[in-house]
């Protein structure tokens, strides 16, 4: 009898599950906790019945033992499942992990299948594990909406097929991903991403770096390590002495018990010499140029004086007779453009005064030209695309723009001559697809763009989209 | 031949690195150590087909120890490279924290493809 | 205990246009090889008899008698895909084909002196021959026999040939390689025992053979002037009389190098009637028909030395190499314009194919009686590796255990000769041992392995010979033309440049631009090309990748990265493979192509076109004056009517063809880049009216942005002009179009001019009465003076304007973006 009770209201449930109110980004995060909590206390008194009507049916109780095991704590099971490197249980699986993956249940199953595929021995394994995964998100995503927590696991698989052991290629993706909609990002997403973009910061010791990770991190879901970088940072590097901000700092101390790598960063935060180092050799400034081109357009003055004096030039005059090299002042010449090429003069936007380096803005204008084109054929033929496969494309858009972007000229021509496309594509997402997230981000990324081109129609509709509610 | 060494001309270096010499080395070292690797690397010995660049490191062939080669014996090319060059840093030198971002993501506790 | 020590040989091969030379290396010195008449010089002729065939000086009587069963100076057909005339027995040959009959031959008569199986050469070829050129020749060498083949550029091994045993440092020098059919230049550089080829240049299509045309030219007016004698050029002797013209030049050219003048005695019937002329030609009149010919090469040797920067002043040395570059005339030429002539030590005939033997030795083909082969083959138990040839007193051997049940724990070199043996070396745990010889300057060195067991008892060792030659080293050959990718806008992506170490392999990212389904039945191209310039269709296209959408697992999206990598060997072997990372698919292979025949009609239209370009340029350059401009067309001009001369000559030529083509090419670069001058010009100006029309409409009606924009494309303007970049100028002239067209926006007579636009549309409007109506009132509000009301009206009349005419600038596509 009890059983019969159980089946019912599992099926109601089932039912008010999948014909409910939605959120307003058409996720389930409420519905989806309450749902929980219900199965849980039904499952609960299933089991009480059943245990007092049929104490002698083993069989049953042995189900109901074991579904009260499985739904109650399948976060546990999911991590011994992925320990086993059992990607695809883990996959289905998580699907239960209300708690843990609620805010966007298909990120949160991507990214425990990620976490068995890592446990898998050989690396064709691990890639044939990662397609099978893009296969079920292109899926997936075929027709529904794609949304945040989704598009930092797919830019994520996405960068390990293409560059497996690249941990910077990785972190440059993930930055790519900067003023996403942060809110329905699952922890366990944000905290891997986190640690992802963290250690090729900490590897060139960039402390602005690793703060604007920690920033674009600190998500609503929990994110201790990223507040917890975020207020050293701010209290030793920015000098901000809040009472939040000092709390904050005060977890340290915990996080030193979990993390002793990190115990020295804040030490770190406080000594290094921010914007301002001064390096007089030129085994220094060469070796500050390996790690840190940022530190280098701001010290160019010095930099430039220490590599290209007077006694240098005459040292290398002297060598290249040494070395047989047939016109002297043509050797300097290179030498000297190969510092200029390292240390430009003018500011970033408008330095394009090697012809190499115009070349190489011109391909990338033309690729840029090339993506758009095609996007914009798709589009006249009716055809939108899924959301991964539109996500992907703008995730392409997005990284040839942050090339161009030392280049003012070229940015600016870009968005300008392809501002038709860009906007046809915008509205066709978000009127025919219904890809409200994905023009969220699009949005707060073309609206400052489209200001500074002049393009007020266009800024106004995007400045409308960036004010809406999305997670 | 690896992208950063010829996009970047900090990186101009690179000869010298690959066949392990300082600008020091006469061109019958260079050769000579050209000569040393390609051999090492045609008996498979391990750990030869490594080297160390600032960038972490990287892995060499037969065809990158050749151009490496070139490169040293072109008078101006070789003026360049030695221009540029500078001792590597160990990697523990770097204040405490580790160079190697796979020794970091380790430390990070987060599961990476390379382990 | 006997130790297996065999007699190694290295062979090099001179394969020529006109002659072929063989040399053989064999412990540090060179052996040139002799034919059966005792000369070094086998001429690259090729008969079919009935009796088979026959190659060299035998062949080379009957070049007048029979013809069209003779075939010579095919090396410069080599990679193409003509067929000769069928011979006697109907078969047509390729060039490749006749290049292998030449090459057994030589092998043949090697391997007979030698004693010597030789199934491993290095070949010579010219500096600038293509990869389909050198691949040919790589399999010319396969069809012979050679098992294994590399190749070397001809003034490369000249200069090595030349340096060799030359214990100075000189530092340029220059081999000037003039053959019968090719010319070549290299720059070299010799330092410290290391010889490094610096550049080097040429031209395919310039040699002796040019020299014996142009007598032959003036011959044939000689003839007609003297004696009103003229060959009808549809004669079927013609061609027969002509080939008789051009060896009697080639003898007198021959014999004008030792005396001043020569008498041309002509015997020859024709039209069943006997002929006989004698023609006297002086040393001077040589000097001044062949003086183009030399100072094209010589011209050719200046660009060599400008674009590395050197002075000429600073050039120490010429190197005269090849039959042609041995005249008086030319040396004397050489020694004026350029440098001093080298005097050398060797045969200067038979330098080439020492230098390629010499460069087998460096590259290790070494070739051993088949006694020693097999016994070789039998005992290899050891695995050496160490430098054959080297510059310096104490190289490194490093060696491998192989034989698995050989319990070796150490060994020990000695050098029996000089008295000189090792410390006992160990053995590491993977069989690997190495040690630092030393050897004599300037001597070749043997040396011997003794092994050692665990009880320190000697063992038995079979292993290859140890023979070390201490002399001149040479830098890898570099690549002649760089290797690269055409790109979907025309322009070219290189992978591995000009001068690159060979073999050589590079590995670049690109992206697809189009989409590719699977099984869409489509297929996407990667076109491999050769050559210098930046837009793709000038250069040779020499293999492509293939990606068939039936290989796709899934879609190849637009941006989707492409990893090409492309590999070339000193074979002349192009490798290519594409790696699709994202579907883990890699399609390998590359289309080799061999370079298409020249069409004669094709080349005269090209001609005929180039000729009415070069003519609108001159007029409009004489109409404005255009000093610079007319001084860039008149050389351009001047050749093109020679070539129109030429190409009513050429007929079925295929030689005479190529060179056609690759001149109409050269002069088509010149005139694009002139051209592409002038459209800057045009653009300047119209960008200049761009910003006009822009400056007056943002002063009168746009905000502070657009002011603000405006101020940055003045800037841009002014950096334009400095630059002069055709993209450049482009983007700028577009982007002051969209600022005209967003401060227009602003302006409130905007509703009033778009208004007015479609209202001039209306008799092509669907519904006529309605968009009448709505023109008439319209006007009415304009009259008004309530343009406000405009809008809706400008809204509602361009909805009723057909679709073929919204898209001729009508207002923006989108008027409303969300909804």
């Amino acid at each position: 009898m009890g059983g019969l009770v159980f089946i019912v209201v599992l099926i109601i449930f089932l039912i008010r599950n999948f014909t409910g109110k939605k959120g307003i980004n058409g996720d389930q995060k409420d519905n989806v906790r309450g749902n929980y909590i219900s199965i849980w206390v039904i499952s609960i008194l299933a089991w009480l019945i059943i245990r007092n009507d049929h104490p002698d049916n083993y069989l049953a109780l042995f189900g109901l033992y074991l579904w009260l095991a499985i739904f109650t704590q399948p976060s546990i099971i999911s991590k011994m499942w992925a320990m086993s490197a059992m990607y695809k249980g883990c996959y289905y699986l998580s699907s239960l992990c209300y708690f843990r993956n609620g805010r966007n249940l298909f990120a949160g199953r991507l990214m425990s299948s990620l976490e068995a595929c890592h446990r898998l021995k050989s690396d064709e394994d691990k890639r044939q594990a990662l397609i099978w995964l893009k296969s079920r998100y292109q899926k997936r995503k075929a027709k529904k909406k794609i949304l945040s927590g989704d598009m930092v696991m797919i830019t994520i698989i996405e960068a390990y097929l293409a560059k497996p052991d690249d941990a910077y290629y990785l972190a440059s993706q993930l930055d790519l991903l900067k003023g996403i909609a942060t809110a329905s990002i699952p922890r366990c997403v944000s905290r891997y991403a986190l640690r992802l973009g963290l250690a090729p910061a900490l590897a060139n010791a960039d402390w602005d770096r690793i703060y604007a990770c920690a920033k674009q991190w600190n998500t609503p879901a929990i994110n201790p390590l990223a507040k917890y970088i975020t207020a050293l940072y701010e209290f030793h590097r920015l000098e901000k002495r809040t009472l939040a901000v000092r709390l904050r700092c005060g977890l340290w101390r915990m996080f030193y018990m979990f993390n002793p790598y990190l115990w020295k960063l804040a030490q770190q935060f406080k000594e290094a010499k921010h914007l301002s180092v001064d390096v007089e050799s030129k085994a220094e400034v060469i070796q500050s140029l390996w790690k840190n081109s940022k530190l280098a357009e701001l010290n160019r003055t010095n930099y430039r004086g220490c590599l290209l004096n007077t006694e240098a030039q005459k040292r290398w005059r002297l060598r290249s007779q040494q070395l047989g090299v047939w016109d002297e002042g043509e050797a300097w010449q290179k030498i000297e453009q190969t510092v200029l090429r390292t240390l430009p003069e003018e500011s970033a936007s408008d330095a394009i005064a090697d012809e190499q380096a115009y070349q190489l803005m011109e391909q990338k204008y033309k690729k840029l030209h090339y993506l758009l084109q095609a996007i914009e054929r798709r589009l006249d033929a009716d055809e939108v695309g899924s959301g991964a496969q539109n996500f992907i494309d703008w995730l392409h858009v997005r990284a040839l723009l942050l090339e161009l972007a030392t280049s003012k000229h070229f940015t600016d021509t870009a968005f300008s001559s392809n501002h038709e496309i860009l906007w046809q594509w915008v509205a066709d997402l978000w009127n025919v697809a219904k890809q409200h997230c994905l023009v969220h981000f699009m949005a707060g990324i073309f609206e400052p763009m489209a200001k500074q081109n002049g393009y007020t129609e266009f800024h106004a509709l995007l400045h409308g989209l960036t004010r809406a509610e999305y997670s | 031949m690896i992208p950063e060494f010829t996009e970047q001309a900090q990186f101009s270096a690179w000869p010298f690195w690959v066949l392990g010499i300082n600008p020091e080395a006469s061109s019958i070292e260079v050769a000579a150590a050209a000569r040393d690797i390609t051999t090492k690397l045609q008996f498979k010995i391990p750990e030869v087909e490594y080297f160390q660049t600032p960038v972490g490191r990287k892995t060499r062939d037969e065809f990158l120890v050749r151009e490496a080669k070139s490169k040293l014996q072109d008078p101006q090319a070789r003026l360049i490279a030695e221009f540029w060059y500078a001792e590597l840093a160990e990697p523990e030198q770097q204040a405490g924290l580790a160079m190697n971002v796979g020794e970091l993501l380790a430390k990070l506790k987060v599961k990476f493809w390379a382990d | 205990m006997e130790i297996a020590m065999s007699k190694v040989k290295y062979l090099g091969i001179d394969l020529g246009t006109s002659n072929s030379a063989v040399a053989v290396f064999c412990d540090g010195e060179f052996e040139t090889l002799l034919n059966s008449r005792g000369e070094i010089n086998n001429p690259s002729v090729v008969r079919v008899s009935s009796k088979g065939i026959v190659v060299g000086a035998k062949a080379k009587k009957h070049l007048y008698t029979d013809p069209s069963n003779t075939f010579k100076e095919f090396k410069r057909l080599m990679g193409l895909e003509s067929l000769s005339a069928p011979d006697l027995n109907g078969q047509c040959w390729s060039a490749e084909q006749l290049s292998a009959e030449v090459l057994k031959s030589l092998k043949q008569m090697a391997e007979e002196q030698c004693q010597c199986r030789f199934d491993k050469v290095v070949i010579t070829v010219p500096a600038l021959f293509e990869l389909p050129q050198s691949k040919a020749t790589a399999e010319a060498a396969r069809l012979a026999g050679f098992d294994q083949v590399e190749l070397l550029p001809e003034p490369v091994a000249s200069g090595l040939a030349a340096g060799w045993g030359d214990s100075e440092n000189h530092l340029a020098w220059l081999v000037y390689d003039l053959g019968g059919g090719t010319f070549d230049a290299s720059l070299l550089e010799s330092r410290e025992g290391l010889l490094r080829v610096v550049a080097h240049d040429g031209d395919n299509y310039l040699g002796g053979r040019d020299i014996d045309r142009v007598i032959v030219q003036w011959l044939l007016e000689q003839l007609e002037q003297q004696h009103k004698f003229v060959l009808d050029k549809d004669s079927e002797q013609y061609a027969g009389i002509i080939r008789y013209f051009e060896s009697v030049a080639e003898v007198t050219k021959i014999r004008l190098s030792t005396t001043q003048q020569s008498l041309l005695e002509l015997e020859f019937e024709y039209q069943d009637e006997d002929y006989e002329f004698d023609l006297d030609l002086s040393r001077q009149q040589l000097k001044q028909l062949c003086d183009p010919i030399v100072q094209r090469s010589i011209d050719l040797c200046l660009k060599l030395l400008k674009d590395q920067g050197l002075d000429r002043q600073r050039l120490e040395r010429v190197v005269l190499v090849g039959g042609p570059a041995h005249m008086p005339i030319i040396q004397q030429l050489v020694a004026e314009r350029l440098a001093p002539v080298a005097e050398l030590k060797q045969d200067p005939m038979a330098l080439v194919a020492q230098g390629a033997a010499v460069y087998a030795a460096t590259v290790k083909l070494a070739c051993s009686s088949p006694l020693d082969q097999q016994a070789e083959a039998r005992d290899q138990q050891l695995w050496l590796q160490y430098p054959s040839i080297c510059t310096e007193l104490s190289p490194l051997l490093m060696g491998r255990v192989i034989d698995p049940e050989l319990k070796l724990s150490a060994v020990k070199i000695r050098n029996p000769e000089k008295s000189w043996h090792s410390e006992k070396i160990d053995i590491d745990d993977s069989g690997i041992f190495s040690v630092e010889l030393s050897i004599s300057p300037g001597s070749k060195n043997k040396f011997e392995v003794q092994g050692f067991n665990q009880q320190g008892d000697e063992c038995e060792l079979g292993y290859q010979a140890i023979n070390i030659v201490h002399g001149m080293t040479m830098s890898d050959p570099p690549l002649a033309r760089s290797i690269g990718l055409a790109l979907a806008d025309g322009s070219v992506k290189i992978f591995i440049e000009r001068g690159t170490p060979l073999p050589a392999k590079r590995t670049f990212i690109q992206s697809t631009v189009e989409v590719l389904n699977p099984n869409s039945g489509q297929k996407l191209e990667i076109p491999i090309i050769q050559g210098e310039r930046r837009q793709s269709r000038f250069c040779r296209k020499v293999g492509s990748l293939v990606i068939d959408s039936k290989d796709l697992n899934q879609s190849l999206y637009v941006g989707s990265p492409v990893e090409v990598t492309i590999e070339v060997d000193r074979g002349g072997n192009l490798k290519a493979h594409a790696l699709l990372a994202e579907q883990g698919k890699l399609i390998e292979g590359v289309a080799q192509l061999t370079m298409a025949s020249a069409n004669i009609e094709h080349l005269r239209a090209t001609t005929n076109s180039l000729n009415s370009r070069i003519s609108e340029r001159l007029q409009t350059a004489f109409r404005e004056r255009d000093d610079k401009a007319i001084k860039v067309l008149d050389p351009l001009n001047t050749q093109l009517n020679s070539l129109l001369r030429q190409m009513s000559n050429i007929d079925q030529d295929e030689d005479a063809c190529q060179r056609a083509s690759r001149q109409l090419m050269e002069l088509e670069v010149e005139l694009e880049l002139l051209e592409a001058e002038a459209q800057l010009g045009d653009l300047l100006e119209e960008c200049e009216d761009s910003y006009f029309s822009a400056c007056g409409i943002v002063n009168e009606h746009g905000d502070g942005v657009d002011k603000r924009i405006l101020a940055d494309c003045a800037k841009q303007l002014e950096q334009a002009y400095n630059r002069l970049r055709q993209g450049e100028i482009e983007r700028l002239i577009e982007r002051l179009d969209k600022l005209y067209q967003s401060a227009h926006e602003k302006s409130p007579d905007r509703w009033k001019d778009n208004f007015l636009y479609w209202a001039s549309l209306v008799n092509v409007a669907n519904k006529p009465k309605r968009a009448n109506s709505l023109v008439e009132k319209g006007r009415a509000e304009i009259e008004a003076g309530r343009t406000d009301k405009l809008r809706g009206l400008t809204q509602e009349l361009y909805q009723l304007i057909p679709e073929q005419y919204k898209s001729q600038g009508g207002p923006g596509s989108h008027d409303s973006g969300v909804y």
